[in-house]
């Protein structure tokens, strides 16, 4: 009754919006940035022909398939820090299978489903165990790195070491596999992921329990949301997202590397928070997470093509999500 | 989470029988608590956390007055948060009992608890000590009571 000065309806269009479709606006804003940049920077107009951004949506595939699964990890409120690992090991299964002679859709399927069960396993030892997420991840990741090594002695595993040709032809054609323009299969298996995964979590109830999770766990754990049930579905969703990234890589390089996707739990993470999902829960979306890896992969190719050697790529990919994390802050500071 | 998910936090089963929230529903779900139970909201898509106190308590509120409730057990419904709020509150309990919800409502402010209830259990170290009619007690009653001193006699 005596606080009458609050109530002040807004009606515009931003005020309608969600916290993380803003993010995802300022973060749109800044990739739009960058692309028009590189093709004026970029000599020769290499940067804006159609090969190139054929190659950049390639490279998009790993940061974002492996982002999707992070974004359920980080919204929730925990990190995986064994999706690069899981994406190895997963590789070095369904290449192990093929090469015993399982027919492909079967070997897929194991692999998947492999995914889930290191899912489970980070899960367990979080939920269950008690452990930290950054610290159990951590561990799970030397776990599968080391398995991955161990099954393979450290040798990459090449697919020819399956035994019929058809086979091979096929594991070939899911990551390396064109559309007769050109287009990739793999971009068009990471947009029909992400627009599922984005359905679950903008739509679904155990999307909204993630967030629930994510933002105040006490309050969730409160209105009877089942929090262990529920951050254990998104370390599966990212188990599963890295093995199906596996497949991806392993089949478009021909081989199953042990040490295939190092670090790119890091890049994935960076390509998350660049698109705008918050490090600490709650908040964030899938489109976030592809405008980040989008951003990821548009500076990783146009440094390259400008001809920056790879070391200062590093340097400024690391002072640009550093300078996005300080502008967000600063934004946020501004506005409380 | 916005005001409108933390309203519909609680009763997502019904809002999605098939595990696919609809968001309509929702919406005016929301939309209808945010009314009844006047909280003093910017919009259903603020954030909760930035709300003060008495709201965000009303919020909680509405969670569970979603699912239809029978019973009601408040804990200290009234911490914390300032005076008009307070008073909301106050009016929303007794508007719900005049619907015929029954609430049990903890709390530790002797005038609140004398303005608002018809029978008052008083508990002692755990255990009920006293049952008193609200109409016919005063403040001395209960925290004689609550003190335990009745027990003090009767070991003398």
């Amino acid at each position: 009754m005596n606080q009458s000065a609050e109530t002040k309806p807004q009606n515009n269009l931003l005020s309608k919006l969600g916290p993380s479709a803003k993010k995802a606006m300022l973060s749109g804003t800044g990739l739009i940035l960058l692309f028009v940049a590189f093709c004026f920077i970029v000599p020769g107009g290499k940067f804006f022909s159609k090969d190139n951004l054929i190659n950049i949506t390639q490279q998009v595939v790993t940061y974002s398939i492996i982002g999707f699964g992070l974004t359920f990890c980080l919204i929730c409120g925990g990190t995986d820090l064994s999706a690069g690992s899981s994406l190895a090991l997963s590789g070095i299964v369904i290449v192990s299978l093929l090469s015993w002679g399982v027919p492909l859709p079967i070997g897929i399927i194991i692999c998947l489903i492999i995914g889930i069960l290191m899912g489970i396993l980070n899960g367990f030892s979080i939920e269950v165990l008690g452990v930290v997420p950054f610290i159990a991840t951590l561990g799970t990741q030397w776990v599968f790195r080391g398995l991955a090594n161990v099954a393979v002695d450290g040798k990459p595993l090449y697919t020819t070491s399956i035994p019929s040709q058809a086979v091979q032809d096929q594991f070939y054609m899911l990551g390396g596999g064109r559309l007769s323009f050109g287009l990739p299969y793999s971009v068009i298996i990471m947009l029909v992921y992400g627009a599922i995964l984005f359905f679950v979590l903008a739509k679904t109830r155990v999307g909204r329990q993630i967030y629930a999770c994510g933002s105040n766990l006490e309050a969730a754990k409160l209105s009877g949301i089942n929090a262990t049930r529920t951050r254990m579905f998104a370390y599966c969703v990212s188990g599963f997202s890295a093995a199906i990234c596996g497949i991806l890589v392993t089949s478009r390089i021909n081989s199953a590397q042990p040490m295939a996707g190092q670090g790119s739990e890091m890049e994935a993470i960076a390509a998350s928070v660049l698109g705008g999902v918050s490090n600490t829960g709650g908040e964030g979306s899938i489109g976030n997470t592809i405008i980040g890896a989008l951003i990821m992969g548009v500076l990783r190719n146009g440094l390259n093509l400008s001809g920056v050697n790879s070391y200062w790529q590093n340097v400024v990919i690391g002072i640009i999500l550093v300078a996005a994390c300080a502008l967000e802050a600063y934004r946020h500071k501004k506005l409380t | 989470m916005d005001v409108q998910y933390n309203i519909n936090m609680a009763h997502l089963k019904q809002l999605a029988p098939m595990g696919v929230i609809n968001d309509r529903e929702g919406h005016s779900n929301a939309e209808h608590y945010v009314d009844a139970l006047r909280i003093r909201t910017p919009g259903l898509r603020q954030r909760a956390r930035n709300l003060s106190g008495g709201n965000q308590q009303k919020i909680v509120l509405a969670k569970w007055l979603c699912n239809d409730v029978k019973l009601l057990i408040v804990d200290e419904p009234t911490r914390g948060i300032d005076v008009g709020a307070k008073y909301e509150v106050y009016e929303l309990f007794n508007r719900l009992s005049d619907q015929g919800v029954a609430i049990i409502m903890i709390s530790s402010e002797l005038p609140e608890v004398l303005g608002m209830s018809d029978r008052i259990l008083v508990v002692h170290e755990g255990t009920i000590n006293g049952e008193l009619d609200a109409k016919k007690t005063n403040q001395e009653e209960i925290l004689y009571l609550a003190a335990g001193y009745n027990k003090t006699k009767k070991a003398q």
